[in-house]
Parts: structure tokens; C-alpha cells; sequence
């Protein structure tokens, strides 16, 4: 797709996020309900692919939407609500993260303690241990980032707004992050052959 | 491993690792609705936390004045035992430490730059020198995270939570200024910052130097 298309339906999606966001503070919660449906599955997402439990993405999913909705009468509108809404959701994954980490052992794989159901995706044992282990043993900066941008597809641009950081800086963790990667993971390419 | 087969393997990894099957976003929903919009937020009155942090830097500057004080041989040094929490002092290897130095000055700093923060009403002004020194903070913080003070498991914690609010003010702009200061303010209220630093500098100023 043309950057110029892309534009144009971000646009869109900015202009129905402001007019819901307009219902929504003034009571409408059927439109906050809406709101929600078109952003809480991709925070959810994020909030599981850095905690790896779906009862701790749930709660962190529910603590952004809460602090959006009480804060909503606020929004200016000067940057999009997106924007504003995975600035808020990396916030909260960070510090909760932060704080789970504290209470648990660092020898713990935090996947390996959390609720695993069957239907996951991540059914491939190799895959899951070897990426999961090389993942979580990243630095925190460079693990948001390479998340965020290699496996949930956010630009740049978008990393930098939610981490508060430059797009230069952003793009640096990443390929920091896939140095790491690659060094970790060497030797075994095999097993990736065929995922 | 190269690039490709990195590529592919986070190509598979976007679409298999970690991706959550069903999400209970109905049940999600339902707690958000009545936290929300069933139950008032609740909002500590406006003054207290300027007033809170104003403390914390003076308590910051009085300890660094304590600490001139024992430098001077005018009381013997003595264990902290305000907060009940573990004395960083043992843990930080050396009283002439540039690290525990520069971590000193840090806390002053910082102190001093929260409590110079404006509440987030629009009426009260904005320096934007304050963005600017939060940026410097901002760097040295993360230049202690990754030095031997960071080793001390408190004051790593401690900088890190630093780091995000500091990022924070590092990019305040007068014109986003309102619900900056809501994430900062929450930030600072959640991780108990304010206590912590001040806990912290009391610590470090017990140290001769």
C-alpha cells in the first residue's frame, strides 16, 4: 500500500477516534465502548508479547483503558489518540513489568510461570524457548523496541511517541536488539529451517 | 545467524510467538465500564503533591547539609534508620566513588527540578528550561543505570523509574503540558518517587564526599 493511502486512512481513523472520543466524555458510553473495540485488541497483543501472560496482559489491558477513560475530558487532541493511548499501554507494561520482576525470581521464566493455554500460537517448543529466552534476556529499551517494531509491525515513529524517545534512537535499539539477537541465536538456524 | 534467517525467524515470530488466542476483551471491558465510569476517580487534592515534592527538596538539600556536617567532624555519621529500609551506604564502594558522587548529584537535581514542576492546571506558568534539564538528567540517569551504582538493587530500581519520568519531562511542551503532567504525576505516585529519592539522597549523604 502507497504511503499516500496509508495517510489517508490514518487520517480517517484519527477523525472517527475524535468524534467518539467527543461522544464518549460527554457520557456516551456506547461510543467509549467502540473506542475500545477498535484499540484494545492491539494493546492486549502488545501487553502479551512482553509479558507472555494472559491474566497480567488482561490486567494491564484494563489498567490502560481505566486511566484513558478517567482522563479522556483531557485529551486536547494535539496528537492522535493512538498515540496517546500506546504511550499510555508501554507506560504501564514497563512499570508493571518492573514491579513483577521484583517479586519474582530472576531465575523464573516469567512464560514459564504464567497461564499457557492450548490454543496459543506458540506451540513450537524451540521456537518458543530458544526466541523467548533470547527476547526476555534483552535489555528492557531494546526489548520494547524490537517487539513493538518486528513482531507488532509499530513504525518508528510511533516508538518514539510512546517511549518518548527520538525516531533515531528508536531505530538504533532495534538494530541493537537484532545484534543481540543474531549473536544469541547463533548456531541455531537449523531449527529455524523449516518454522 | 544472518539477517535473513533473523528476518524470517521474527517474520514467524509476528505471527506464532506470543500471540494470544481469543483475548478476553468482553471480560476486560466489563471491569474497565465499572472502574471507569461507575465509580468516581479518585484525585487527591491539587496542592499536595507540589507541596509533597517541595518537602522532598528540601529534605534533599537539609541532608546534603547534614552531610556537611559529619564531613566537618561536628557529629559522628550514623546509620539511617528513617525509612526502615536497607542503607544503600553499605552497598556503594567507596566514600570518594564518582559514581556516588554523580548519584548524589543527581537526586539533588532531580529533586529540585520536580519540585519546580508547574501542577498541570493551564493557569500556572512554564519554563521550558525545565524540558531541557530534565533531557540532561535524563542522560546522566541512564549513564548511572548502566554504572556500578547500579548494581545496588535499590537505587537501579530507583533510576529506572527516574528514567521514565524523566523522559517524561524531558519532552514537555507548553502546549501538551496538561496531560503530560497527569502521567508524570502518576508516574511519581505510583513508584512512591518522591520518598524513595529522598530516602536515597539521605543515604548518600551520610557518605563523606
Amino acid at each position: 500500500m502507497q504511503n499516500a493511502q496509508l495517510a489517508v486512512i490514518a487520517t480517517a481513523d484519527d477523525d472517527g477516534d475524535r468524534s467518539l472520543i467527543a461522544r464518549a466524555t460527554a457520557g456516551d458510553r456506547g461510543a467509549a465502548r467502540v473506542l475500545y473495540d477498535r484499540h484494545a485488541a492491539r494493546v492486549f497483543r502488545l501487553a502479551y508479547r512482553m509479558c507472555g501472560d494472559r491474566d497480567l496482559a488482561s490486567d494491564l489491558t484494563q489498567d490502560v483503558f481505566v486511566r484513558v477513560f478517567r482522563q479522556l475530558g483531557q485529551f486536547r487532541g494535539e496528537s492522535a489518540f493512538t498515540t496517546w493511548l500506546h504511550r499510555v499501554a508501554v507506560t504501564s507494561c514497563l512499570n508493571t513489568l518492573r514491579k513483577v520482576k521484583r517479586f519474582r525470581s530472576r531465575e523464573v521464566d516469567i512464560d514459564h510461570a504464567s497461564d499457557h493455554r492450548a490454543g496459543d500460537a506458540d506451540r513450537d517448543p524451540v521456537l518458543h524457548a530458544a526466541l523467548t529466552s533470547a527476547i526476555d534476556a534483552l535489555p528492557e529499551g531494546l526489548r520494547i523496541a524490537l517487539v513493538m517494531h518486528a513482531i507488532e509491525g509499530y513504525t518508528h515513529v510511533e516508538i518514539a511517541a510512546a517511549l518518548g524517545i527520538a525516531e533515531g534512537t528508536s531505530k538504533s535499539r532495534v538494530f541493537e536488539a537484532r545484534a543481540k539477537l543474531r549473536e544469541r541465536l547463533a548456531g541455531q538456524g537449523k531449527e529455524y529451517d523449516n518454522g | 545467524m544472518d539477517d535473513n534467517k533473523l528476518d524470517q525467524l521474527l517474520d514467524n515470530a509476528a505471527k506464532r510467538w506470543r500471540l494470544p488466542v481469543d483475548p478476553p476483551l468482553d471480560e476486560i471491558w466489563a471491569a474497565v465500564e465499572a472502574q471507569a465510569f461507575d465509580q468516581p476517580a479518585v484525585r487527591r487534592s491539587p496542592g499536595w503533591s507540589v507541596v509533597g515534592i517541595a518537602a522532598a527538596a528540601a529534605l534533599v538539600v537539609g541532608a546534603l547539609g547534614g552531610s556537611y556536617v559529619v564531613r566537618r567532624g561536628i557529629i559522628p555519621p550514623v546509620t539511617n534508620t528513617v525509612t526502615g529500609l536497607p542503607s544503600v551506604q553499605a552497598s556503594v564502594t567507596s566514600a570518594h566513588d564518582p559514581n556516588q558522587r554523580a548519584m548524589a548529584e543527581l537526586l539533588g537535581r532531580t529533586a529540585v527540578l520536580l519540585a519546580a514542576l508547574p501542577g498541570d492546571s493551564s493557569a500556572s506558568p512554564f519554563d521550558p528550561q525545565l524540558s531541557s534539564e530534565g533531557a540532561r538528567l535524563l542522560t546522566s540517569t541512564r549513564m548511572l543505570i548502566d554504572s556500578p551504582v547500579g548494581s545496588d538493587a535499590r537505587l537501579r530500581n530507583l533510576l529506572q523509574d527516574l528514567e521514565l519520568v524523566l523522559a517524561q519531562v524531558a519532552r514537555l511542551e507548553p502546549r501538551h503540558r496538561r496531560n503530560e503532567m497527569q502521567f508524570i504525576q502518576t508516574a511519581l505516585d505510583e513508584h512512591d518517587i518522591v520518598p524513595r529519592l529522598r530516602s536515597a539522597a539521605a543515604d548518600l549523604s551520610l557518605n563523606d564526599f
